[in-house]
């Protein structure tokens, strides 16, 4: 794209510095963003309980793609992998958006303190839990005190670790901190890891299943994050796409075996998120006792249905065909789209999650529900085509790069 | 592998993978080490442990004749326990297999070269333990000869039919496909070694006997060609394997509607405990087969550190279960839910779940210790603990949901009777006594695998 820029050499391969390209990119994403602003003022102003709803569907939607980015970078230090280094920097960019998580947190917990005004957490309406059993049960956890402390201590912990592995790995490019570094980073892992499974499970269950305070299920921990990483995977793979494509990524740097190593994550969770969705339709299928059919009845009518279809095709039928063929998981089209589906399938995924307890009647998005979900999604992508526009797309000094440009499958 | 990488910088040594085998190791030393067991003549310290084993199976049969001649009452099974020791002992011992499919499917998908030195072995492993599992559920018809007539489906002139509705039917379907897979991936991993064991057989009788099993296998280009395809091929159908046998298996309580089994987290719940216990299993049984075969160069300690650290991760994942069970029992807000996991902490089989408990989730946290995960002395207790609490795992999700149910008045408790604890052992026997066979006729590590990924090592083309 911009043949004058500067370059560094990594193995044999030249790798361009940045230099402030893909206006494009960035264009679009501030397009979005003050598109959805719009959109979300407009709403606020006309009904604030649709706007509320809409956000708490934007919100998840940029938690679980920053969250599982961070995810997708502490693995590859807990596994010790070495294909990867070429593209962690993708997720490195994603995932060094934690803060922008925790700062569109606010208002979710402004939801739950000001109850009337919002109409989201039906828990967090004392009269409302007053004339139901199970909700004053419930009380000890779900109430708008302990919901603040938990989610600003898991916007921390996320925020935290996004500081800690986003900002080792771009020391690592000044060449001073070396495998030092790289063995610290590896020994945070673990520990976050620990960490997320239970920031990302709690966080799951008050974002996103507390919004039906009666349904419970001891899997939705696991169906959050099986959706968050498949995404995740997603957005890094399209990342790396487009950068490969507009040579910042040097040229034989990113070869078709990354790429396929990508597209065989992406396919492979795609495999595990319908695999645990199912295991928890199946079962509360067949066991069919009404406190946990309610949740799935209201999404098999009043037009709920064709999105719940939809769902499993976007997350995994269409993936499943697009990818299985080896030829497909190295082809830029046809990976490229079932990425898209992948993402298109999150977004869908949320919005089933959330949508159906706030108005079960209106299966269909308006323009209000749209603006949070565009005004977050052009912030994050704002602010990652600025990182990327601010730091090289690979870790030029990572220790383990010359082994990754080797990788060959 | 044809692929050259340009030539690495030397790397930081904390960040360097563990090399396969001892550099310097030539194939020839590889071939005698891993053949040696099979080429001499065993030792007299084999023979005891194989008696001991026969032993244990002898115990089996005669539990089995018991069984069989005085019918399933002989067992400890009433109202409310209709399903105990059976059941538990199925469940078991088909997590111990899924060690080995995760082994050899799902490492090699992942590309874990380090997975070769014990691939081979635990995939045996598999074997044996879905052996050992199915006799459970056959005995407990009452009349096994008659069990193909009531778990297979046919059409038949009466129009009778198995229940498509029951998971257990299910089971017959999940499990008598996990063990084709296996057999066959397993024994197409062999040919090769069955080769290099029949080219270096001096016996005519062990020549004519491998060379039937290698089912002439010639070595050739193309031979490699079509071995390399098919294995990968069977990795991609083993992997869903891991995932489904036993999530089939955690149906055959969860779609029912008894608090304690309906529960939407256990099927990957009821795989990480499979898992967990399978690795528990082989770890347990390969430290003394390197000990014992002199291996300790092939198997290293590095070897042993990354499965105790798959170990402590699927020991974590089991954690976690248990505690979004207990945190969804309070939660949902329903009475008998909460009265059972209530039931299972401070009732009268708290001993059973807290057994449980210590051995599935205190216990294996040492293994955040790197000497507990390297020395064999050290991590030997934790891996047969691991072993135990798996068993009682589903021993408690079993009986303790049962022997409360809704009505007070039919509360019971369990127990079994010898015959139970004599199948149980039993199966033991029979499981060690075809892994002592195994390891004495069968290479017990593949050694094509291991060459080809050693010389790739060393070659510095292949990591992943």
């Amino acid at each position: 794209m911009n043949g004058a820029r500067q370059t560094v050499t990594v193995g044999p391969c030249p790798v361009p510095l940045p230099a402030g390209g893909d206006v494009r990119m960035r264009l679009g994403s501030a397009a979005m963003l003050a598109a959805g602003a719009l959109l979300t003022a407009a709403g606020a102003a006309s009904d604030l309980h649709r706007v509320a709803a809409a956000w708490m569907w934007g919100f998840t939607f940029v938690w679980t793609i920053v969250v599982g980015a961070l995810f997708f970078v502490a693995v590859q230090h807990l596994t010790a992998s070495v294909w990867s280094a070429v593209v962690r920097r993708v997720a490195e960019a994603v995932a060094s958006h934690a803060w922008l998580v925790a700062v569109l947190f606010v208002p979710v917990v402004a939801f739950a303190w000001m109850p009337h005004a919002f109409h989201v957490f039906p828990w967090a309406d004392p009269g409302h839990v007053a004339g139901s059993e199970a909700l004053a049960g419930k009380a000890p956890y779900l109430n708008p005190l302990f919901f603040t402390i938990r989610g600003v201590a898991f916007v921390a912990i996320w925020a935290a670790y996004g500081r800690f592995f986003v900002g080792t790995s771009l020391a690592q490019d000044t060449g001073r901190a070396g495998a030092d570094a790289t063995v610290r980073m590896r020994r945070a892992a673990p520990v976050f890891v620990l960490l997320f499974a239970v920031s990302v499970t709690f966080g799951a269950i008050d974002w996103l299943m507390s919004l039906d305070p009666h349904w419970f299920s001891t899997i939705f921990g696991v169906y959050a994050f099986a959706g968050m990483f498949v995404t995740a995977l997603a957005v890094v793979t399209l990342g790396v796409l487009d950068l490969r494509a507009t040579g910042r990524l040097g040229s034989g740097v990113v070869r078709d075996d990354h790429v396929w190593s990508l597209g065989a994550l992406v396919f492979g969770m795609s495999c595990f998120w319908a695999y645990i969705a199912f295991s928890q339709f199946m079962l509360i299928w067949y066991g069919n006792l009404p406190e946990e059919t309610a949740w799935f009845q209201v999404r098999f009518a009043g037009g709920w249905e064709a999105v719940t279809v939809a769902v499993a095709f976007l997350r995994f039928v269409l993936p499943f065909l697009l990818l299985i063929a080896r030829p497909a998981k190295t082809s830029v089209p046809v990976l490229a789209t079932a990425c898209a589906i992948v993402i298109a399938g999150q977004a869908l995924d949320l919005y089933w999650l959330v949508m159906p307890g706030a108005h079960p009647d209106r299966a269909l998005p308006g323009w209000i529900e749209m603006g949070p979900i565009l005004a977050m999604t052009g912030a994050l992508g704002l602010g990652v085509w600025r990182f990327l526009n601010r730091n090289p797309a690979i870790p030029v000094r990572d220790p383990l790069l010359d082994r990754s440009l080797a990788h060959h499958l | 592998m044809s692929d050259h990488a340009p030539a690495a910088r030397a790397l930081d040594p904390r960040l360097e993978p563990f090399p396969l085998v001892p550099p310097g190791t030539t194939p020839a030393q590889l071939d005698d080490a891993i053949l040696r067991p099979i080429e001499t003549f065993p030792t007299l310290r084999w023979w005891g442990a194989f008696a001991v084993a026969m032993s244990m199976l002898g115990l089996f049969g005669v539990a089995l004749t018991v069984t069989v001649l005085e019918g399933t009452g002989t067992w400890g099974l009433n109202q409310p326990v209709g399903w105990a020791f059976d059941i538990t002992n199925l469940v078991f011992w088909i997590g111990i297999g899924h060690a080995g499919t995760l082994i050899s499917a799902i490492l090699f998908l992942f590309r874990q070269h380090w997975r070769t030195a014990i691939a081979r072995f635990a995939e045996a492993t598999t074997l044996f333990a879905v052996l050992c599992a199915i006799q459970f559920p056959v005995i407990h018809t009452g009349r096994p000869w008659l069990a193909l007539y009531w778990l297979f489906p046919y059409p038949n002139h009466n129009g009778i039919w198995t229940n498509f509705r029951s998971p257990l039917e299910w089971d017959v379907f999940a499990i008598s496909t996990y063990g084709t897979v296996s057999l066959l991936f397993w024994y197409t991993g062999l040919l090769p070694d069955l080769a290099i064991a029949r080219d270096r057989a001096k016996n005519p009788f062990r020549k004519v006997i491998y060379g039937f099993l290698s089912l002439g296998w010639n070595g050739s280009a193309r031979a490699w060609h079509h071995y390399e395809r098919a294995y990968l091929l069977f990795a991609g159908i083993a992997t869903p394997l891991v995932l489904s046998v036993h999530s089939v298996i955690s149906f055959d309580f969860a779609v029912s509607v008894v608090p304690g089994w309906h529960t939407t987290i256990f099927p990957p719940y009821f795989v990480a405990g499979a898992i967990f216990s399978g690795f528990g299993m082989v770890t347990m049984l390969v430290v003394l087969l390197r000990r014992f075969f002199r291996l300790e160069h092939v198997i290293s300690e590095r070897h042993l550190d990354v499965m105790n650290k798959i170990m402590l991760a699927t020991s974590l994942m089991v954690g976690y279960a248990y505690a979004m069970e207990f945190f969804t029992a309070w939660y949902s807000g329903v009475l008998y839910e909460k009265f059972v996991f209530l039931n299972r902490a401070l009732g009268p089989y708290a001993w059973a779940y807290w057994t449980m408990v210590s051995c599935n989730v205190f216990v294996p946290q040492l293994l955040w210790i790197r000497k507990f995960r390297r020395n064999p002395w050290l991590m030997y207790p934790i891996v047969i603990l691991v072993n135990v609490g798996m068993w009682f795992e589903r021993f408690v999700i079993i009986v303790s949901s049962l022997h409360r149910d809704y009505l007070p008045s039919s509360w019971g408790m369990y127990a079994p009777t010898w015959v139970e604890v004599g199948l149980l052992v039993g199966s033991f026997g029979l499981f060690f006594t075809l892994v002592l066979l195994f390891v004495r006729l069968l290479p017990a590590i593949s050694i094509a695998e291991l060459k080809h990924a050693a010389a790739a090592q060393q070659g510095g083309a292949r990591h992943g």
